[in-house]
């Protein structure tokens, strides 16, 4: 008997003196790493996969064309396809206990949208339907019959600052399986305000997944990927709507208000911006299928007249851009070589 | 009994003050976010140097306003405008290029800062970084920076320092995501110091998105460079150095140096006191443990360099001083479409037996007659080829349709092979 209190003593001193010793000499990337998993673990209960069925017989009429993401579809030029949707389902967040779930639109969009899946992290499966969307910000809410399940806590994405860690949450292939990947904030205000920028990997399936903060809090939704490669590989450069546009957005989207993209001109041409030797907007590249391109513009083009004003920089270009409305017919003066050439240019719609 | 009760008891009460002071604050997340303050304390203090290109990146090195780009960034013009953070759509300065050095891929530019003292990156020492330490690179990737200048941070580590690749001759290599736009922005170590400018991606497929293989040129080069040409302020461009009438051996010395093989009568290299045999083990402080790396250090410094180079020989160790050669180096002008046409790239490194191909162009006289990347042109047309701009000059004195010899080395074999050469046109 007293060997057995002596003995079960002696284990409680020496479970004490290592947890002291633990805490006095603790790698700090050993500490780093169990807060990534803790706060992978807080908000792995609000993380859920996303399926779409679609009516592959018919096209996805909504853009005219191509399928592509909402917001931010490539920053600098496109050589080819916008990227293409995978047949693997996505990500969602929920945003309310009583089954709102928030997902990128870009997942969910299209007349051939036949059916929606939502597979809660336990692995349970629930039908979900539509309730509103905000094109400007490409996100959708979702809706599930369902009860006390675990919303996400959303974070103040304007205490966010370039540097702070973040992990992008998701679920993998199978519906269930949780995908963490960390990276930093690489800036705070992109797209005018719309995206939080990260460099942490995020690939088809992270879209609509959440991003949080060290603390497991929500900061945004993870929302495009910015490739040029076709293959639609993650290249470091990822962005995410923020969890304050997101909560300013949310008492409408629950009304069921369908939030229209606001119109934006747009040529479709890339800036070759700064040097002073050039007098005009020099071209670096036209992006393929768009005004620019159709009007026959080249790549090294120097534009400098635009709808009847001299352009001697890109920063004029761009405001004689926004005086103009999408569809109105412009004439242009660029510079090939020796030549002037005289355009016309109908204007499209900016792609984000 | 009683006892255990107690200790078990006063167990369980630890447990539950453990889990009540863990919902009120984490000390682990707290130590994270010490952690993640550091970063972002970093990341801050450098953030304003970041310089806009537009399509590409540079960095602020002085209060007065000097910038560091790449020249594939710079080179194609003399005047600039650049912008800084600050304000809705940055702030615009005027600049103009000091000097560029298309050879190192580095372009020096001087902003007017109108006695403005302007937020900057102090210069680190590339000889000091280890493979493994955290860096961050700042720059446009995809011209997201476009809006307001504000450069995007991309965050990871060194992979590897001292390589030789892609025209570059001592980069370090980091897996932080580098894409097209970052060219010629800065990384940093996370003492805000700059510690190279990044300029390349290596890729497989011929999509240029990041690979996790991004290429820096080392600061420590680009401050040889601006220590030898302080008083350049004309745009010209400055020349790297080579040391004429040495050649050296492919063969690997077990990691032990690079071999002299022949030495030119009268040439720098005999004046210096080079001699065949001779086991070169060390340029300056750099240890060379084959000719590569040799190569390697001997582009990091100016034409006019004085080096002492260590070399080991039956007697001993014998140090020999050194003054660089001018390399030559080519700088892309209006080409005439009539002109001769090989149709390869030339490896911009100075390359002991002539000159290196980096790159054949299908469908070009080159591509027909055999030639493949990596081959050494060691002559051409029976001249001894001396270096890229060399047989630049060579194939620019022949004719479209003339039938010209190559000798080549491939893989240490001696190779001749009868190229007809061809109009440029638009290639």
């Amino acid at each position: 008997m007293r060997t057995r209190l002596l003995f079960a003593f002696l284990v409680s001193a020496c479970v004490l003196i290592a947890f002291q010793v633990n805490a006095q000499e603790e790698n700090p990337l050993a500490v780093l790493e169990r807060a990534f998993q803790k706060a992978a673990s807080k908000i792995a209960p609000s993380v859920v996969s996303v399926e779409v069925e679609r009516d592959i017989s018919k096209p996805e009429e909504t853009e005219g064309k191509e399928e592509r993401p909402v917001i931010g579809r490539e920053v600098g030029p496109s050589p080819g396809k916008y990227y293409s949707r995978p047949e693997s389902p996505a990500s969602g967040v929920i945003i309310t206990s009583d089954g709102n779930i928030l997902t990128t639109y870009f997942n969910v969009k299209g007349e051939n949208v036949q059916k929606i899946t939502v597979t809660l992290s336990e692995g349970k499966r629930f039908p979900a339907k539509i309730v509103a969307w905000d094109e400007n910000v490409d996100i959708a809410l979702l809706k599930i019959e369902a009860k006390d399940l675990p919303a996400a806590k959303l974070a103040d994405s304007s205490k966010l600052q370039q540097g702070k860690f973040v992990i992008a949450v998701g679920r993998a292939e199978d519906r269930v399986s949780l995908t963490v990947n960390t990276g930093i904030v690489s800036a705070t205000n992109r797209l005018e305000g719309k995206a939080i920028q990260i460099d942490a990997s995020l690939n088809y399936g992270n879209a609509g997944g959440a991003l949080a903060d060290i603390e497991g809090n929500l900061v945004g939704i993870a929302c495009h990927i910015s490739t040029r490669s076709q293959t639609g590989q993650n290249s470091g450069v990822g962005f995410a709507t923020p969890s304050n546009k997101i909560a300013e957005i949310m008492p409408d989207l629950m009304l069921g208000k369908v939030i229209k993209r606001i119109k934006k001109p747009f040529i479709g041409v890339q800036g070759s911006e700064g040097a002073q030797d050039v007098k005009g907007a020099e071209v670096a590249s036209v992006m393929p299928n768009t005004p620019a391109a159709e009007a026959g513009m080249q790549d090294k083009d120097v534009i400098t007249e635009f709808n009847g004003k001299k352009i001697e920089n890109w920063d004029q270009l761009r405001d004689g851009i926004k005086e103009c409305n999408v569809g109105q017919t412009v004439k242009l003066k660029v510079k090939r070589g020796e030549e002037e050439i005289e355009l016309q240019l109908k204007l499209g719609e900016y792609p984000y | 009994m009683k006892l255990r009760h107690i200790v078990s008891g006063v167990l369980a009460l630890l447990l539950i003050a453990g889990s009540a002071l863990a919902q009120e604050k984490d000390p682990e997340i707290e130590k994270a976010k010490e952690i993640e303050k550091c970063l972002v304390e970093v990341v801050q203090k450098c953030h304003d140097a970041f310089v806009n290109f537009g399509g590409g990146s540079g960095v602020c090195i002085s209060e007065d306003g000097l910038v560091v780009t790449n020249f594939h960034v710079a080179g194609r013009s003399k005047n600039w405008t650049l912008k800084m953070p600050g304000g809705a759509r940055g702030k615009s300065f005027t600049a103009k290029i000091l000097w560029g050095d298309p050879t190192g891929d580095i372009a020096l530019l001087k902003m007017d800062n109108k006695g403005e003292k302007l937020p900057f990156v102090p210069l680190g020492d590339s000889d000091a970084v280890k493979v493994g330490q955290l860096v961050f690179a700042m720059g446009t990737p995809f011209m997201t920076a476009q809006e307001d200048s504000v450069p995007t941070i991309t965050f990871g580590a060194v992979s590897a320092v001292h390589r030789y690749q892609g025209g570059y001759s001592d980069a370090i290599q980091t897996d932080a995501s580098v894409n097209p736009g970052n060219s010629g922005g800065p990384l940093i170590d996370l003492q805000g110091r700059l510690i190279g400018i990044n300029g390349q991606i290596r890729v497989r497929f011929p999509y240029r998105v990041n690979t996790g293989i991004g290429l820096a040129v080392p600061v420590n080069q680009i401050k040889n460079f601006m220590e030898a040409f302080k008083d350049v302020n004309d745009g010209r461009m400055v020349y790297h150095g080579k040391i004429n009438g040495l050649n050296l051996s492919e063969k690997s010395e077990d990691g032990k140096g690079a071999r002299v093989e022949t030495v030119e009568k009268d040439s720098t290299a005999d004046k210096a006191g080079f001699k065949p045999g001779d086991l070169i083990v060390k340029v300056n402080n750099y240890e060379v443990f084959n000719h590569f790396r040799f190569l390697g250090i001997i582009g990091i410094y100016p034409e006019g360099a004085k080096l002492n180079v260590t070399v080991k020989r039956e007697e001993g160790e014998k140090v020999l001083e050194v003054v660089l050669d001018k390399f030559g180096t080519w700088v892309r002008e209006t080409v005439n479409p009539k002109v001769a046409f090989l149709g390869v790239k030339f490896s911009p490194t100075p390359h002991a037996d002539g000159v290196q191909i980096e790159q054949v162009f299908p469908n070009t006289p080159a591509a027909k007659a055999g030639v493949q990347a990596n081959d050494v042109i060691t002559h051409f047309d029976g001249e001894k080829v001396q270096d890229a701009d060399h047989i630049r000059r060579l194939i620019a004195s022949k004719k479209p349709g003339d039938k010209v010899k190559i000798k080549v080395l491939r893989e240490g074999e001696e190779k001749e092979i009868e190229v007809t050469l061809e109009e440029r046109g638009n290639r």
